[in-house]
């Protein structure tokens, strides 16, 4: 199974209805792919937009957090919230030391319950292992996938900007 | 870094605008984002200073058609050209699966070209990239003003791998797309394991 579908297959078995209704929960690559998502954003688009936001946020935090001193903190987290909305990071775990979990809330009275939630989330996850799967199709090794690329497969791909 | 998801049937490759400020790389996807319909692309992302430069990056995700069945999804990002923004050139460079370096034709301007090139070496063997490796193409921008640098100059002295080039006026869309598609089938031809 790739790894896609099996965070998928996982976000399903998970309970959490009534918290997902106005939460948005993704889990990120380092470069801001997105693995898998959540709740109550659906678009495809915006998810992506938010996964490069969320995740060119986290980076910036972390090179600002080199200029502190001190041991690493092993469970950081980013936020940007009001008393009822906003989103927040969580960093990777040990056993998923690449994926990133961005969660956006709104009209919660208890924002703190959603933190719960998603640090839940994320221990729940580390079952699966997700970056270190066998199923992951990062681009690293193997043969190329694609071989003689022609023109014509090329305009056809930008045939929407009518070239 | 790309991704290859084999149950959707969906490759995912990230692209980065790179060059000196002032250069054209928000124009490039700009003028992209314009001959997009809304059903490949998403929102344009820009986090922009108060006079509109680029100050972390700017974002435009592209869903272009299917090869060999396979939908391909590219993320297009540009980094600020300022010269006092390096760290976030930096940060926007990890995991780049292809990289477009918009050069400014003006004689002027050969200077703040090669500096920025020199960046973009320098930033890519921090993170341990081989700039040789990684699919580059160049493109020449501003190519309708009066005061340009002449393309063989420009080869000379800023393409020194012998990478495509183009000549371009992104402000009005000319090799834009050239640029783009080049790059992209260099980046599609260099996806490596996915079919086990």
């Amino acid at each position: 199974m790739s790894l896609t579908k099996k965070i998928e297959e996982h976000f399903k078995k998970f309970n959490g209805k009534e918290v997902l209704e106005k939460t948005t929960i993704l889990a990120l690559s380092r470069d801001g792919q997105v693995f898998g998502q959540l709740g109550k954003i659906k678009s495809e688009k915006d998810i992506q937009s938010l996964g490069a936001l969320l995740v060119g946020m986290w980076q910036a935090s972390e090179a600002v957090g080199e200029f502190l001193s001190g041991s690493e903190e092993k469970d950081l987290t980013l936020s940007f919230q009001s008393s009822n909305k906003g989103f927040f990071l969580l960093r990777p775990t040990e056993k998923n030391k690449e994926v990133f979990w961005g969660v956006l809330f709104e009209s919660e009275v208890n924002p703190g319950k959603i933190k719960l939630y998603a640090k839940k989330m994320r221990s729940f996850y580390d079952e699966i292992k997700i970056i270190e799967s066998k199923d992951m199709n990062n681009t690293q090794d193997g043969e190329f996938l694609f071989q003689n690329i022609t023109e014509d497969e090329v305009d056809k791909l930008f045939s929407f900007a009518g070239l | 870094m790309s991704f290859v998801n084999h149950n959707k049937k969906e490759v995912n490759c990230k692209i980065v605008y790179y060059g000196p400020g002032l250069g054209g790389k928000t124009t490039n996807i700009q003028h992209v984002y314009k001959k997009t319909s809304g059903d490949n692309r998403g929102n344009i992302i820009k986090l922009n200073t108060e006079n509109e430069r680029t100050l972390f990056f700017d974002f435009l995700p592209l869903e272009l058609g299917e090869i060999r069945g396979y939908k391909t999804r590219f993320h297009l990002y540009t980094v600020p050209g300022q010269v006092f923004y390096e760290a976030s050139r930096k940060l926007i460079l990890r995991a780049v699966d292809g990289l477009i370096f918009v050069a400014d034709s003006q004689l002027e301007k050969m200077e703040a070209n090669l500096e920025s090139l020199e960046g973009l070496e320098k930033n890519l063997t921090e993170q341990g990239y081989d700039i040789e490796k990684v699919p580059l193409v160049f493109q020449w921008n501003k190519r309708d003003l009066p005061n340009v640098t002449s393309n063989e100059d420009l080869e000379a002295k800023l393409n020194k791998w012998g990478s495509p080039s183009f000549e371009a006026s992104a402000v009005s869309g000319e090799g834009v797309f050239e640029t783009l598609k080049e790059v992209s089938k260099l980046v599609l031809m260099n996806l490596k394991g996915g079919l086990s």
